[in-house]
C-alpha cells in the first residue's frame, strides 16, 4: 500500500500540521508513506520528513506551478498519485491542504473526507475513518469506498510522532508541467501586513481590561496605529 | 451584478451537542436552527456588493421544507429571491450538493457564487470547489477580503503569515470567512417583505457518496470539560486535589 501524503513548509521545516498527516499516514497498516512537497529552490526537507516516516520524497518547484496555485498543486498530486499507485492521499486540514485536496477531488470525482482523526483498513479496500464535525465537537465514524481514499487530518489529531525506525529518504526531483487552464486562480503573495485587513483598520476592536487573564500584575489590551495589537502590562 | 448565496440550515448548539439515541443525528429536539456564521457573512457581502454596484442577491438552500425559515431570514437582510431545492430528508454528500447547485446555476446564470467556506455541520471543506469544477468557473475560498468590480473580483486572504490575493474573471464561485464583513441585523421592513416573498422550489436527485456515516458520537474530552467534583462542603477535598493537578494551589 502505497500512501501519499503532501506535506507543506512552515519556513525552512515541514509544518507540524503536516508531521501529524504522516504520522496518522503510517497507521494505514503495511504502508509505503511517500510525500510531496512543493518549495523553493534549495530548501530539502527530506531529513525532517525521513524521521516522520517518509520513505520517498517528491519535491516540485513552485516557481514551475506558479507558487501556490491549488488546482495546479492539485494536478501535480493526481499525476504523482497514479505514478507511485497510491491508494491513499492525505494532507493536513489546514486552509491549503482542504484545498488542494478538494481540488484533487473535483479533478478526480473521488470523495474526500476532510478533517479525520483516526483511519484504518476496512473491508473490500475501504477505509474506516473517524473525522471531526461541528469543530471537533462531535466525531463521525465513517466508511470511505474509493479507489484512492483522500484523507484531510485534522490539525489536532494526536501528536506528531517521529518513526521508530526510518531510514534515509528517497529524493525525486518532479518534473511538473501544468497547463495554463490550472494556473488561472493563482496567488500573488506578499508578506502580512503590506495590505489587506489588519486589526488597526478592523471595523470592531475590542478591549479587555480588569478581569482579563494577565500574567501577572494588572495587563490590557491596547492597540495602536503603529501596532496592530500590543500586550503592555502596569504594575502600578 | 446578480449573486447567488448558497446557505445551510444547521442546528444552533452552543459549547456541547448532544446526539439522537441511535447515533444517526444530531438531537434537534431542544434546539434552533440558523446558518453558519460564515454564511452569514456571504449573505451580507453579497448585499454590499450589490449596494455598491447594483444587481440582485437570491439565496439558495439545499435541504427540507423547514429551511425556508433560513432563506427568510437571508430576504430580510436584503435578498430578493430565494430558492428552496428540496431534499427528502436524506443527507446530500459534496458532490452531489454541488451538482444541485450547478443545475439551479445553469438554469438561471449569475455573476458570482458566494458559500461559506465550509458547513458548519458537516465540515465538508469542498462544496464550493465542486461546485465550481461543475460550472468549469474560477474559485477561490477561505476569503476574508473581497471586492468586485465589473469583470472581476479580487479576494484575499492571509495564510502562514502571507498575505494571499486571487483575481478572478467573473463569473466565478467564491467561499468566504466569517470575518470578512460584520453582518447587519434585518431590518423590520425586511423582515415583512420576507415574510410574504415568494419561494422558488426545485427537487435535485438524491445521489449516494462515497463516504458513509455509520455513527455520530461525542468526543470523551468534550464530554470530560464539565465534572460534578461533589455536593456542599464534601467536595471541598476533591476540589482541593484538582486544583493541586491543574498547579494552581503552588
Amino acid at each position: 500500500v502505497t500512501v501519499l501524503v503532501l506535506a507543506e513548509m512552515d519556513g525552512p521545516s515541514p509544518a507540524d500540521a503536516s508531521l501529524r498527516a504522516l504520522t496518522l499516514a503510517r497507521s494505514l497498516g503495511d504502508s509505503c508513506v511517500q510525500t510531496v512537497v512543493f518549495t523553493d529552490a534549495g530548501e530539502l526537507p527530506e531529513a525532517a520528513l525521513a524521521e516522520y516516516g517518509a520513505s520517498d520524497v517528491h519535491v516540485v518547484d513552485r516557481t514551475v506551478v506558479g507558487g501556490y496555485a491549488p488546482q495546479a498543486w492539485a494536478r501535480v498530486l493526481a499525476g504523482l498519485a497514479d505514478q507511485t499507485g497510491a491508494t491513499a492521499v492525505l494532507a493536513a486540514g489546514t486552509d491549503r491542504g482542504n484545498e488542494v485536496l478538494a481540488h484533487l477531488g473535483a479533478i478526480t470525482g473521488l470523495p474526500m473526507a476532510a478533517n479525520c482523526v483516526a483511519v484504518s483498513a476496512g473491508s473490500g479496500g475501504s477505509l474506516e475513518i473517524v473525522r471531526q464535525r461541528w469543530a471537533g465537537l462531535l466525531l463521525e465514524e465513517a466508511v470511505l469506498d474509493a479507489p484512492v481514499a483522500l484523507l484531510t487530518v485534522a490539525t489536532d489529531a494526536g501528536a506528531a510522532e517521529p518513526a521508530g525506525a526510518p531510514g534515509p529518504a528517497v529524493v525525486h526531483q518532479v518534473a511538473a508541467s501544468v497547463a495554463d487552464g490550472d494556473l488561472v486562480v493563482r496567488a500573488a503573495e506578499a508578506p502580512a501586513g503590506a495590505g489587506g485587513a489588519s486589526l488597526a483598520s478592523a471595523r470592531v476592536s475590542s478591549a479587555a481590561g480588569a478581569g482579563s487573564a494577565a500574567p501577572t500584575g494588572s495587563g490590557r489590551w491596547t492597540s495602536s496605529r503603529r501596532c496592530s495589537a500590543a500586550w503592555s502590562e502596569s504594575r502600578g | 451584478m446578480e449573486i447567488l448565496v448558497c446557505v445551510k440550515r444547521v442546528p444552533t448548539v452552543g459549547g456541547t451537542i448532544a446526539v439522537t439515541p441511535d447515533g444517526q443525528q444530531v438531537d434537534t429536539r431542544m434546539s434552533g436552527f440558523s446558518i453558519s456564521p460564515h454564511e452569514e457573512c456571504a449573505v451580507e457581502e453579497a448585499v454590499q456588493i450589490t449596494e455598491r454596484l447594483g444587481g440582485t442577491v437570491s439565496v439558495l438552500t439545499l435541504g427540507p421544507e423547514a429551511a425556508v425559515e433560513q432563506l427568510r431570514g437571508a430576504l430580510a437582510l436584503g435578498a430578493s429571491r430565494a430558492v428552496l431545492l428540496e431534499t427528502d430528508g436524506r443527507e446530500f454528500g459534496p458532490a452531489a450538493t454541488a451538482a444541485a447547485i450547478a443545475a439551479e446555476v445553469r438554469a438561471r446564470p449569475c455573476d458570482l457564487v458566494l458559500l461559506g467556506n465550509e458547513a458548519a455541520d458537516t465540515g465538508d471543506y469542498q462544496v464550493g470547489i465542486r461546485l465550481a469544477y461543475e460550472l468549469g468557473w474560477p474559485v477561490a475560498t477561505g476569503i476574508k477580503e473581497l471586492s468586485a468590480s465589473a469583470g472581476e473580483v479580487t479576494a484575499r486572504r492571509e495564510y502562514r503569515g502571507v498575505q494571499e490575493s486571487y483575481t478572478l474573471s467573473l463569473p466565478a464561485v467564491v467561499t468566504v470567512k466569517e470575518g470578512i464583513n460584520l453582518p447587519r441585523y434585518p431590518s423590520l421592513r425586511g423582515r415583512l417583505r420576507a415574510k410574504s416573498a415568494a419561494v422558488e422550489r426545485s427537487e435535485p436527485a438524491w445521489a449516494p457518496d462515497g463516504l458513509r456515516t455509520e455513527l455520530l458520537r461525542v468526543p470523551a474530552s468534550v464530554l470530560h470539560q464539565a465534572a460534578v467534583l461533589g455536593h456542599g462542603i464534601d467536595a471541598v477535598p476533591e476540589l482541593v486535589r484538582v486544583l493541586g493537578e491543574l498547579g494552581v494551589l503552588s
